[in-house]
């Protein structure tokens, strides 16, 4: 099982993450991204492990957008700009962006956080568990895809477009997901789902004084790092 | 003994329906009741069961008609499919999904399914992914997840038909847990495993009602076919022939493009190895990803001759549709050979791989690529007339000869599964290709729908074609194939050498 390796409430750590995006997603400087990276980093090392490798290598793929950004700013600026300068801002930006982003989703488990939600934010547990059915079932529509795929190509002996052969598969891997589906609401059902008036859990993720505590920090130093860049001049906002 | 439920002239008609599927039903189940419902695919014995147990029509498109009165308070539930019951990440959660939906108190769910997955034997299993587990064992799962509620009635609907004899067995047996005065209602197609359970049967005739029946198989052998053999796969060939040897067929189908092209067998499988790779570790922290691996199976050998049917019997997870993916081409061959037609498969481009056989896949509905019946056969019939291949044979004759008249207008999603396994056979058909490769092909099957797959098969080796399938059903393997392989402990066992009687024109 590809148990969580988060040490504090999913929920709660969504939440600092995002109070660590909020600067760098309004930044056109330099400095805040690097800053709120090395936040972001620490506040990683402190919330749970992440698999590095794994990590540096989701990373390392995203940040190509980065550098094509900086690319088109150094080849192509926009009038009064300087472009190199522009162009490494916005590369920290979406640099900085992804590794937060890509932070949170290998250190939280997508089935801690569907519990999280039902547990702490009363998602209803029909959706929550539909959640968690949809979750189980992609990598059954990865292999899926590729049977089909076979299938199909044997079926036709080999000719035919690649683009519309996809387009097959899809329909079909789709139609084969609705009725999979039809099937798991089947299965909840019969097992009362839909009468669960006062439904109890046994394992259950709680919002605990720890995870208060850690929220709070993750406010006060974001928001702290956050006013410091821009008393001290290096914080820049710009539109568009 | 008190009544559980009771019907009294029920009927049910599915949304968009033209007639009832059921008509007419009165059953009442009791208290300790041990009930087997059977007819042929699509029937509508699964409709009733989910009658039955309160989830039709509520969760199923429908109407009902006449009188149902449900005088249970707790049910048991298990489906066909293994991995479509699946909700949660750990058999543990699985196991306590119902009884969390009733409220109860976690420190007593624990309890109480630590001691059900200990009756069945899987506790070991509680940590798990129930998808990572193997079909028999999810299938266990889901019942644990029903006898842990303590059912009143126990509903299950072809319970063991993705599973292996083995697994099929255990899977009745775990039913002796229950206590006495629990009813159970099953569907099932292996009569000899359900009489082990049910004192009674029922079965629901073709024109939707219900009779009370004995646990004797159907009289299938003397079926024959409404159509003719389409002409393609007759050309050249004799229907009435007897079928003794491969060889023999090879040399009377002299004179045949299929059969001037097999020089050799159709199939040859040459020191074929497998290696499956585990990652070591959970994906989390610092630790390093090490990678182990198992031999799957090792130095295989086999063929299949033009005009020979060829069965691969053996547990779940022995590597038979591992096999099939390596002849087939979606896993690579790494050591050994394949030959089809006595060519290298790795030397062959794409086209010519692929036009040399025909896959019918696990999952019936992979195949599937349309909206109809009919432009599901009509779109074949584009992609061969472009490749300059395939039958003539209309579309209408075609469905008349596979029993799909009826249903050409219907969503391929929206057969039965013996419907299902047909239309994939008739698609088969319209492409004449010297090997046919079929991964459980009686999944879902009655004995009726087998038996007519046990003729279709043996239409195409009376072209010439020569046809491997993987199988869980000894029975079948044993009565359609001339050569029966075992898989086991990574080996091919060759059973025995078959002599079979064609069946007649």
């Amino acid at each position: 099982m590809n148990s969580s390796a988060a040490r504090r409430n999913p929920l709660a750590i969504l939440l600092v993450t995002f109070f660590l995006l909020i600067p760098v997603l309004l930044a056109f400087d330099t400095t805040t991204p690097v800053v709120f990276f090395c936040l972001g980093m620490t506040n990683l090392a402190l919330a749970g492990t992440v698999n590095v490798r794994k990590y540096l290598l989701t990373v390392g793929i995203l940040s190509g957008v980065g550098v094509g950004l900086f690319l088109l700013n150094v080849l192509f600026p926009a009038k009064g700009v300087d472009g190199f300068q522009r162009g490494v801002a916005v590369f920290l930006r979406s640099t900085t962006l992804v590794s937060l982003s890509v932070g949170y989703i290998l250190l939280v488990d997508p089935y801690d956080l569907i519990r999280s939600l039902m547990h702490n934010l009363r998602l209803p547990p029909r959706i929550g568990f539909a959640l968690f059915a949809g979750w189980n079932v992609i990598p059954l529509l990865k292999r899926d895809m590729d049977i089909i795929r076979h299938a199909h190509a044997i079926r036709s002996g080999g000719i035919g477009k690649p683009f519309k052969g996809f387009l097959r598969g899809a329909v079909t891997l789709l139609s084969g997901a609705v009725r999979h589906g039809e099937r798991v609401s089947l299965s909840m059902a019969a097992r009362g789902i839909d009468e669960a008036t006062t439904r109890t859990f046994i394992k259950r993720i709680q919002w605990t004084w720890k995870d208060t505590i850690y929220c709070i920090i993750g406010f006060g130093v974001a928001a702290g790092a956050f006013l410091l860049l821009i008393h001290s001049g290096r914080f820049v906002f710009e539109l568009g | 003994m008190n009544p559980l439920i009771r019907l009294k002239q029920v009927g049910f008609r599915y949304r968009g329906a033209k007639a009832p599927i059921l008509r007419g039903v009165d059953l009442t189940v009791r208290r300790g009741d041990r009930i087997l419902l059977r007819g042929r695919s699509g029937s509508g014995k699964s409709t009733l069961l989910l009658i039955l147990a309160g989830l039709a029509p509520e969760y199923v498109a429908g109407e009902l008609s006449g009188e149902r009165e449900i005088l249970y308070h707790r049910r048991g539930v298990v489906l066909q499919n293994p991995e479509a019951q699946v909700v949660t990440p750990t058999v543990e959660e699985e196991v306590a999904f119902a009884l969390e939906n009733q409220g109860k108190e976690p420190l007593w769910i624990r309890r109480r399914v630590r001691e059900t997955l200990e009756a069945l034997g899987i506790a070991y299993l509680s940590g798990r992914h129930p998808l990572s587990l193997s079909g028999g064992e999810c299938q266990r799962v889901s019942l644990a997840a029903a006898l842990a509620m303590e059912p009143e009635v126990l509903f299950l609907d072809e319970p063991t038909s993705y599973l292996d004899e083995e697994s099929s067995q255990r899977f009745f047996q775990a039913l002796d847990l229950l206590p006495p005065e629990t009813a159970i209602v099953v569907v099932e197609h292996r009569l000899e495993a359900a009489s082990r359970v049910c004192q009674k049967a029922y079965q629901v005739q073709e024109d939707g009602s219900l009779l009370e029946s004995d646990f004797t198989p159907d009289l299938v052998e003397s079926i024959s076919f409404g159509g003719e053999l389409p002409e393609a796969m007759g050309r050249g060939g004799n229907a009435s022939i007897l079928l003794k040897d491969p060889v023999e067929l090879k040399a009377r189908m002299r004179g045949t493009d299929l059969a001037d092209t097999a020089m050799g067998p159709v199939l040859w499988v040459a020191g074929l190895s497998h290696r499956w790779f585990t990652r070591n570790g959970n994906g989390y922290g610092f630790e390093r990803n090490t990678q182990s691996s198992t031999e799957l199976f090792h130095d295989l050998h086999l063929t299949v001759g033009a005009g020979e049917i060829v069965a691969l019997l053996g547990p779940s997870g022995a590597g038979k549709t591992t096999l099939l993916g390596k002849i087939s081409g979606r896993l690579p061959v790494e050591k050994g050979k394949v030959f089809i037609q006595g060519k290298d498969i790795t030397t062959l481009s794409k086209q010519t791989f692929y036009s040399l056989f025909m896959l019918i896949p696990q999952n019936p509905e992979h195949m599937f690529l349309a909206e109809t019946v009919r432009e599901e056969l009509s779109v074949v019939q584009k992609d061969l007339a472009r490749a300059g291949e395939g039958s003539e044979m209309r579309i209408e004759r075609m469905t008349e000869r596979f029993g799909l008249a009826h249903r050409l207008d219907a969503h391929p999603f929206r057969l039965s599964e013996g419907e299902k396994r047909r239309l994939n056979l008739a698609v088969a058909f319209r492409v004449r290709r010297p090997l046919y490769l079929l991964d459980e092909p009686t999944y879902g099957l009655d004995e009726y729908a087998k038996s007519l797959l046990r003729k279709d098969l043996r239409s195409l080796t009376e072209a010439g074609a020569g046809v491997l399938f993987v199988t869980h059903d000894r029975a079948f393997a044993e009565k359609t194939a001339h050569t029966v392989y075992t898989m086991k402990e990574g080996q091919l066992v060759r059973e025995e050498k078959r002599e079979l009687v064609c069946c007649p024109a």
